[in-house]
C-alpha cells in the first residue's frame, strides 16, 4: 500500500524530521486559507497523487500569491494528473498539499528498501537528488552509496556519519543527517514500511537539511498491526479491478493483451503467461486466486477477468494439490452462468479430481474448451483469441 | 533417495489442533511421515491424531526427540513460532503459512543463520521424499521415486514441474518449494548443496 505525500510527511514531522510547514486541503478556498495560515510570500503547491514525476506533469507549482493556488487547485482537484509513471489516464487528484516554499543550495538524494539479496533493510544516499535515482543507479551506480542495517542491533550513528562524509556534508549537516538516518530507520521498522524515499533531500540556502518530498510503501501483510496506517489507505489511487480483486483476498494485476488469466498459485500463473507469450499470446492480466481457491473466489476471479473489455479469450489453468477440481469446475460454471459469458473459455485442470472437473465442464454445455496440458491450454487460447 | 528429510525424520507440527494443522497432519500421517506429536500453547497433556500435545516445543523436543517442525500458525505469530522452534533446537523448520510481515522475517533468518537452523518457506508447501516421508500440504500421489529432484519458490509450479517430470518418466524426488514471497527461504548455499548431493549417486 502506498501513502500519498503529505501522509508521508505527517509521519515524518511524528519523528522529529525537517519537514515544511504545509496542510493537505480538499477545495480552492482551502487552499487560498492555507497560504495565509503558512505566511510568507512564496509556496508551493503540490497535486497528491500514488506517482511519481509530478513536477515535469505540471502536478507541482511555485506560486507568489493565495489567488494562483486557488487557481492551481481549481485546475487539479477532481482531474486526473498523468505521469511517466502512471497509465494514460493518470491517478485523480483529490488533495492539494500547500507548502512554504523552501530556498534549495543542492539536491540529495535518500531511501530505504527492503533489499532480497543482503535479507536486510538497505539505505541508499546520492549527492544526484532531485532526478530520476533509476537513471542514476543505471548510468553511474557509483553514486549511490549504501548502507545496511543489522535487523538485531538496528541503525547505528556511524553508518550515517560514513554516508554523511561521503556526501560532502559539513558539520552540523552530518549531525542533521545522522539524525534524520536514525529516525528513518526507526519509522522504517515502527511502521512496518517496504520502501522510503527522500527525492529530494534538500541543502537550504542556510545550510540546513530539509525534505522535501516524501514517498512511502508498506508492507501490506503488516498493516493487521498499524490500524493508523490503514486508515490512510486512499482506494481513488488503486486500479479499481485490483481493489476488488484485494477484497476477494486474488492477486489482480492488469496487463495490456487480451486473453484472460485465472491461475491458482503466483508462481503457476507466471508460468503460464510465460507460455501463453511463447506461444505468440499476450496475457491481459496475471490473476491467482490462491492455492487454497474456492468456488466463490473462483467466481469472482471470473468477473474481474471479463469486466476488462479488451479480453477476447480466457485461459483457467488450475493444479489442484489439495484443493478439488470438480469444486473449481462448479466455480467456473456458476460465473459463466452468472455473469454471461460471449468470449471462449480454455480450461485446463490438473490434480485432485481432475477427470470430475472435466467431466462436469462437458456436460454443463456451455462454451467450454477443454484442454490436456499447459502447452496445449496455451496453443488453444492463443488460437481462440485470434478468432481462430 | 532422501536429502533433508527421511522416513525416519521426527517430526512436530506447530499449530497442531487447528483446522490447517489438523487437515495437514492427518494426510502427513497417512503418507508414512513419522510425525511424533504436535504443539498448542494451553493444550499440552491432551491427545491429538492419537499423538501428544504438548505445551511448548522445549517440552516436545525433550520428550519426543524431534527433529522437524512444521507451521500452521497464523502469519501473526510466525515469527514467535519459529524463534521458540529454532531456540529448542529443532534444525529443520517448515513454515507453510503466508503473509508474514517481511521485518519479522529479517529478524528470524538472522537468528536461523545463528543456531544453524535450515528454515523451509515461509508460504511454501513443504518438503516432501517421495515414498518416504512428506513435510507439508503438497499432494502426496502425484510425487514418484525416480532421479530428478526439485526445488522450487512456488507450490503449484512445483506440481506442475513434478508431474511434468513424472508424466515423462524421470520421477521427482525429492522436492521442495519455499518463499514465494519477498525474499527467498533457505539460503542459496542450501539450494546448490542439495544440488550437489542430488547429483552425487546413492550411496546406499
Amino acid at each position: 500500500m502506498n501513502l500519498h505525500e503529505y501522509q508521508g510527511k505527517q509521519l515524518f514531522a511524528d519523528y522529529g524530521l525537517p519537514v515544511s510547514k504545509g496542510f493537505a486541503v480538499d477545495t480552492p478556498e482551502e487552499a487560498a486559507q492555507a497560504c495565509k495560515k503558512i505566511g510568507g510570500d512564496k509556496w508551493v503547491v503540490k497535486a497528491q497523487v500514488h506517482a511519481g514525476g509530478r513536477g515535469k506533469a505540471g502536478g507541482v507549482k511555485l506560486i507568489k500569491s493565495p489567488e494562483e493556488a486557488k487557481a492551481f487547485a481549481e485546475q487539479w482537484l477532481g482531474k486526473n494528473l498523468v505521469t511517466y509513471q502512471t497509465d494514460e489516464k493518470g491517478q485523480p487528484v483529490a488533495k492539494i498539499l500547500v507548502e512554504n516554499c523552501t530556498d534549495i543550495a543542492s539536491e540529495l538524494y535518500l531511501g530505504a528498501v527492503v533489499d532480497r539479496a543482503t535479507r536486510r533493510v538497505v539505505f541508499m544516499a546520492s549527492t544526484e537528488g532531485g532526478v530520476e535515482i533509476e537513471k542514476v543507479a543505471e548510468e553511474t551506480p557509483e553514486k549511490i552509496l549504501k548502507a545496511e542495517i543489522d535487523p538485531l542491533v538496528g541503525a547505528q550513528p556511524y553508518q550515517a556519519r560514513e554516508l554523511a562524509f561521503q556526501l560532502g556534508l559539513n558539520k552540523d549537516q552530518i549531525k542533521q543527517f545522522t539524525k534524520i538516518f536514525l529516525g528513518l530507520s526507526k519509522l522504517f521498522h515502527d511502521k512496518d514500511l517496504a520502501l522510503l524515499e527522500i527525492n529530494p533531500l534538500v541543502i537550504t540556502d542556510e545550510g540546513n537539511l530539509h525534505c522535501l518530498d516524501a514517498k512511502i510503501n508498506l508492507d501490506a501483510n503488516a498493516l493487521y498491526r498499524h490500524p493508523d496506517l490503514q486508515a490512510m489507505r486512499d482506494p481513488s489511487q488503486e486500479d479499481e479491478r485490483e481493489a476488488h480483486a484485494q477484497e476477494w483476498e486474488l492477486n489482480y494485476v492488469a496487463l495490456d493483451g487480451n486473453i484472460g488469466c485465472m491461475v491458482n498459485g503466483a508462481g503457476l500463473a507466471m508460468g503460464t503467461m510465460d507460455i501463453v507469450n511463447l506461444n505468440g499470446g499476450s496475457p491481459a492480466n496475471f490473476l491467482d486466486v490462491g492455492g487454497g481457491a474456492t468456488k466463490e473466489r473462483v467466481a469472482e476471479a471470473f468477473k474481474i477477468i471479463l469486466s476488462d473489455t479488451n479480453v477476447k479469450a480466457v485461459l483457467v489453468n488450475i493444479f489442484g494439490g489439495i484443493v478439488r477440481c470438480d469444486m473449481i469446475a462448479e466455480g467456473i460454471i456458476g460465473a459463466v452462468e452468472q455473469v454471461g459469458v460471449n468470449v471462449p473459455v480454455v480450461v485446463r485442470l490438473e490434480g485432485n479430481n481432475a477427470e470430475l472437473g472435466a467431466e462436469k465442464l462437458a456436460s454443463s454445455g456451455l462454451n467450454i474448451i477443454a484442454a490436456t496440458s499447459l502447452t496445449d491450454a496455451a496453443q488453444q487460447v492463443v488460437k481462440a483469441a485470434e478468432g481462430k | 533417495m532422501s536429502i533433508l528429510i527421511d522416513k525416519s525424520t521426527k517430526v512436530i507440527c506447530q499449530g497442531f489442533t487447528g483446522g490447517q494443522g489438523t487437515f495437514h497432519s492427518e494426510q502427513a500421517i497417512a503418507y508414512g511421515t513419522n510425525m511424533v506429536g504436535g504443539v498448542t500453547p494451553g493444550k499440552g497433556g491432551q491427545e491429538h491424531l492419537g499423538l501428544p500435545v504438548f505445551n511448548t516445543v522445549k517440552e516436545a523436543v525433550e520428550q519426543t526427540g524431534a527433529e522437524a517442525s512444521v507451521i500452521y500458525v497464523p502469519a501473526a505469530f510466525c515469527k514467535d513460532s519459529i524463534l521458540e522452534a529454532a531456540n529448542a533446537g529443532i534444525k529443520l523448520i517448515v513454515c507453510i503459512t503466508e503473509g508474514i510481515p517481511t521485518l519479522d522475517m529479517l529478524d528470524v533468518k538472522v537468528k536461523c543463520d545463528e543456531l544453524g537452523v535450515r528454515l523451509i518457506g515461509p508460504n511454501c508447501p513443504g518438503v516432501i521424499t517421495p515414498g518416504e516421508t512428506k513435510i507439508g500440504i503438497m499432494p502426496g500421489h502425484i510425487h514418484k521415486p525416480g532421479k530428478v529432484g526439485i526445488v522450487s519458490r512456488s507450490g503449484t509450479l512445483t506440481y506442475e514441474a513434478v508431474k511434468q517430470t513424472t508424466d515423462h518418466g524421470f520421477g521427482s524426488p525429492p522436492a521442495w518449494a519455499s518463499a514465494a514471497t519477498r525474499f527467498r527461504g533457505p539460503p542459496s548455499s542450501t539450494s546448490s548443496r542439495c544440488s550437489r548431493r542430488i547429483r552425487r549417486p546413492k550411496r546406499s
